[in-house]
């Protein structure tokens, strides 16, 4: 994946662990990896950490302790019906969102860029 | 459920870092006033996940993706909404206050007795320790037996640190969310 702004990856993360977690549930380090695995590369641990506990004090994901032959019991994260419910929220936002980017996008990149004559015969002539 | 990816143990050195790394967030955590069971928690998952991230890069790696351990104690103690405990500081202010209260009566009665046995005849007065800023009158003059008691600010000012350091109203004020709330009206 092309490179990502931090502030907006912080603004969407919930909505990407509800995501995930949606269909199968998983314990931190698993949430992890399967985001890097789908583009997320640059996502560290430090962030996701903090993010699940935020979900799961607001009601949004529930989770349960399953014993690890590998060490200390795993703690797996799912979906509570609140947290299906914001995630269709914050889906449609998103999307909505997305369409009002496209449509700006797509106007900036109909207009021609600007001509620099244009600029240097005086204010208030500049051409879009 | 997912599948786990591996279920081998790092060396032993890895451990050693992982638990120093979950020592040190344990401390954190503490500082952060997480309460001993959530702590207790917390650094069990922090280790399971360590364990895991350390079978698949090493430890060093792991821990390097992971930041700072005091960053992240802050960021979850804020992500975990442990906030301030109202109901349960109240409670306990109004405990010790009745305690403080009971035990005051209780001293005042010993107080009373020890000046009629020592027969005295004036009113006499003094102050009950540790409850500065108290006084007792006992005044058996008359045949009779009066009283003039006053705790002082003692029980007030032990029920108000008792209610702050239960209910630890500063992790109110200190919350942040910064969880994704986004919410966009779409245009029609």
């Amino acid at each position: 994946m092309a490179g990502y702004d931090a502030q907006v990856l912080k603004g969407i993360l919930s909505m990407l662990l509800l995501q995930v977690l949606e269909k199968t549930e998983d314990y931190g380090y698993s949430v992890v990896l399967r985001l890097k695995e789908l583009g997320f590369d640059g996502l560290s641990e430090g962030t996701v950490y903090p993010a699940l506990t935020r979900l799961e004090s607001r009601g949004f994901l529930a989770s349960q302790l399953v014993p690890s032959d590998a060490g200390p019991a795993r703690k797996y994260y799912r979906l509570t019906k609140a947290g299906t419910a914001e995630l269709r929220r914050a889906s449609d936002a998103w999307a909505s969102l997305r369409v009002n980017i496209d449509r700006v996008m797509s106007v900036a990149s109909a207009t021609s860029p600007p001509n620099m004559n244009s600029v240097q015969q005086g204010f208030g002539q500049v051409t879009l | 459920m997912s599948k786990s990816r591996t279920n081998d143990s790092p060396p032993t050195v890895d451990m050693a870092k992982i638990v120093w790394a979950s020592a040190r967030y344990d401390f954190w955590l503490d500082l952060n006033s997480v309460p001993r069971r959530q702590r207790k928690a917390l650094r069990s998952e922090l280790r399971s996940n360590l364990t895991e991230a350390a079978t698949d890069v090493g430890a060093q790696a792991a821990l390097k993706n992971l930041g700072s351990v005091r960053t992240l104690a802050g960021e979850i103690t804020r992500a975990g909404e442990l906030r301030s405990r109202w109901l349960a500081g109240w409670v306990a202010a109004f405990l010790t206050v009745t305690v403080l209260m009971v035990t005051f009566l209780v001293l005042t009665l010993y107080y009373t007795e020890g000046v009629l046995d020592a027969g005295a005849s004036e009113p006499v007065t003094s102050s009950l320790f540790p409850y500065f800023g108290s006084e007792v009158v006992v005044d058996p003059s008359g045949g009779g037996l009066a009283w003039i008691i006053g705790p002082g600010p003692m029980p007030l000012l032990a029920a108000i640190v008792v209610w702050l350091l239960v209910a630890k109203p500063w992790r109110s004020i200190g919350y942040r969310n910064f969880s994704y709330s986004g919410r966009i009206s779409p245009r029609s």
